[in-house]
């Protein structure tokens, strides 16, 4: 081993507590304002005004009451919870289907249909929003949740299939074979057998559906108007732009971590499997 | 093996997501192409074709000229400063440059699983002059007049990218974290045998090794800044005076807010174009360039 010079230990020591330094600011700047956020969803518009930093003088549920009921908040939670999962349930099956025969089966034009899949990954949404507006409302689905369903599914598959076929590619064919030989329809094989083993797949899609969804606000504005239909992001979008005017902001804070709180709590369960998902999702280059 | 010849049996597993996919993706996307050329106001289907009307309209639309210096102002900046954070977070905590790097990692992902509305909204909040957060510290050191920050132009537009950016770090640090542990650890040890330090073992092994990844996540940027539209919509609907408008928000507002169809499309059709054509000549540089390992 070399020998440090002094000076090279000194520099190499301040070197480290500088990044300490960088870490611990940046982490602040990160959690505070969520934190800030937690705290004054507590406090009265009042209180917020006379003193910013504070915490509630008292711990009172007002605000979540009044957003729950009269700013409908309870409404788009359950509206949100309701699209989330149908398009989980329509995406991840008709997606996986799909993979499964491009994965194990083989038929003329297999190529052509994945990367056809693929290519969808690379379509700004914005190109195709104004016909598909149309496309939605022609059909009749236009402020209906089924349309927004079908829609956030049918944008969801392109990823589903991307990751879900190099996952049934690695299932042993072998497995299928006995199958059919236990007299197992192709059906009943997918449904008993494929799925549940690509259990794992399934999930990592399942995740990152259910965070984009939830979280989910362009198609959602443009093709949701009436009120009760609203999911949260634009429940609380619309909610900002009243209260900008109104200046009663209880509501809002505590409709604002009624929208976070979900995605936090399954990250922090599901920490590993997300940010292994992640690196799934972005390889395919 | 006969079971996995079956075609019949494939398509009808294929078919149904095959079909969602071609009606809710290919058809608009396909129309989209048509409707760049066409005149179409209102709510009927009433098209009047105007060959390249519409691009001659927006060649001398000073709204959209500014709204494209926007948006590649924001690309530019966020596609600069966002790689540069991540990966200076990615090397520490991978590299073991810091203390307690599991609790970083995990909350400096915190903001991605957040909706760009709420990430919006909470910023809205804590760049409020009288009693957000920014105004409330700088006042806790004697600055007393502060500006609106979302109300000027140029702190506005300060604002936009310092969320974009906020919102983005966490994600990219992970894939760079993941791309830097792929990387042998041999690499490393056979650096510190020459005597190298941590900035030549950053200079000569990790950076030419992260090339992939690098790839990978120019374009994801290129596509995220030329994409913005949720953050500068709620934050500052494009304003004050039109400084934050980007094209996303000004198709947003041609179409849905003044019923300009068509023209709206144009504009979103020279945004895919202009996105396109660029993702393919970053993949082109960096593939020319890339190291062989």
């Amino acid at each position: 081993m070399h020998d440090e010079k002094p000076l090279d230990r000194l520099f190499a020591g301040a070197r480290r507590v500088l990044t300490q330094c960088v870490f611990m600011v940046y982490g602040v700047i990160v959690v505070f304002p969520m934190v800030w956020l937690g705290y004054t969803a507590f406090k009265s518009t009042s209180e917020l005004f006379a003193s910013a930093w504070a915490l509630p003088v008292e711990w009172k549920l007002d605000n979540f009451v009044e957003a729950w009921t009269e700013a409908q908040i309870g409404d788009f939670f359950w509206n949100s919870i309701f699209v989330t999962i149908s398009t989980l349930v329509l995406q991840l099956f008709l997606g996986a289907m799909a993979s499964y025969a491009l994965a194990k089966y083989r038929f003329r034009g297999q190529n052509l249909v994945y990367y056809g899949f693929l290519a969808g990954l690379m379509f700004p949404i914005f190109l195709g929003l104004v016909p598909l507006f149309f496309l939605v409302k022609t059909l009749g689905l236009l402020d209906t949740h089924l349309g927004i369903i079908l829609v956030y599914a049918a944008f969801g598959i392109p990823f589903t299939v991307f990751v879900l076929t190099a996952f049934f590619r690695t299932i042993p064919t072998t497995i299928m074979e006995a199958g059919i030989m236990d007299g197992c329809g192709h059906f009943t094989l997918f449904l008993r057998i494929m799925l549940p083993l690509a259990k794992p797949g399934l999930t990592t899609v399942g995740i990152f559906t259910f965070i984009s969804i939830w979280n989910e606000y362009i198609l959602a504005l443009v093709l949701l108007s009436s009120s009760h239909l609203r999911t949260l992001p634009l429940g609380i979008a619309v909610l900002q732009f009243v209260q900008f005017y109104e200046v009663d902001f209880g509501a809002l804070f505590a409709g604002l971590v009624i929208v976070m709180l979900p995605t936090l709590v399954c990250y922090i369960v599901l920490q590993e499997q997300i940010t292994k998902g992640i690196t799934v999702g972005a390889v395919k280059g | 093996m006969s079971l996995q010849n079956n075609g019949r049996v494939a398509l009808l597993f294929v078919l149904p997501a095959f079909l969602f996919y071609v009606t809710f993706l290919v058809v608009p996307y396909a129309l989209a192409f048509g409707v760049s050329f066409v005149k179409w106001r209102g709510v009927t289907l009433n098209m009047e074709y105007t060959g390249l009307g519409n691009f001659a309209k927006m060649i001398g639309d000073p709204f959209f000229w500014k709204s494209l210096y926007n948006t590649v102002f924001f690309t530019v900046l966020t596609g600069i400063i966002v790689p540069c954070m991540a990966l200076y977070f990615a090397v520490a905590v991978t590299r073991k440059l810091v203390a307690g790097a599991r609790l970083f990692r995990i909350t400096f992902f915190f903001p991605n699983l957040i909706s760009q509305v709420a990430i919006a909204v909470l910023w809205w909040f804590a760049l409020n002059p009288e009693f957000g957060i920014l105004s409330n510290f700088l006042r806790l050191f004697g600055f007393t007049d502060l500006p609106s920050w979302l109300g000027e132009p140029g702190w506005a537009r300060a604002a936009i990218v310092a969320v974009k950016v906020w919102a983005a770090v966490g994600f990219y640090m992970v894939l760079y974290v993941s791309a830097i542990e792929g990387i042998p650890e041999d690499y490393y040890d056979a650096c510190k045998i020459d005597g190298a330090g941590e900035w030549q073992s950053f200079r000569h092994v990790t950076l030419p090794l992260l090339s992939e990844m690098m790839k990978v996540t120019g374009v994801f940027l290129l596509l995220n800044g030329f994409g913005t539209f949720d953050v500068v919509r709620i934050m500052t609907d494009g304003g004050p005076d039109r400084a934050t408008e980007t094209l996303a928000t000004y198709i947003y507002e041609n179409a849905f807010e003044l019923g300009k169809f068509g023209y709206a499309t144009t504009i979103a059709m020279t945004l895919f174009l202009i996105t396109f054509s660029l993702a393919m000549l970053s993949l082109w540089i960096q593939r020319r360039d890339s190291v062989e390992y």
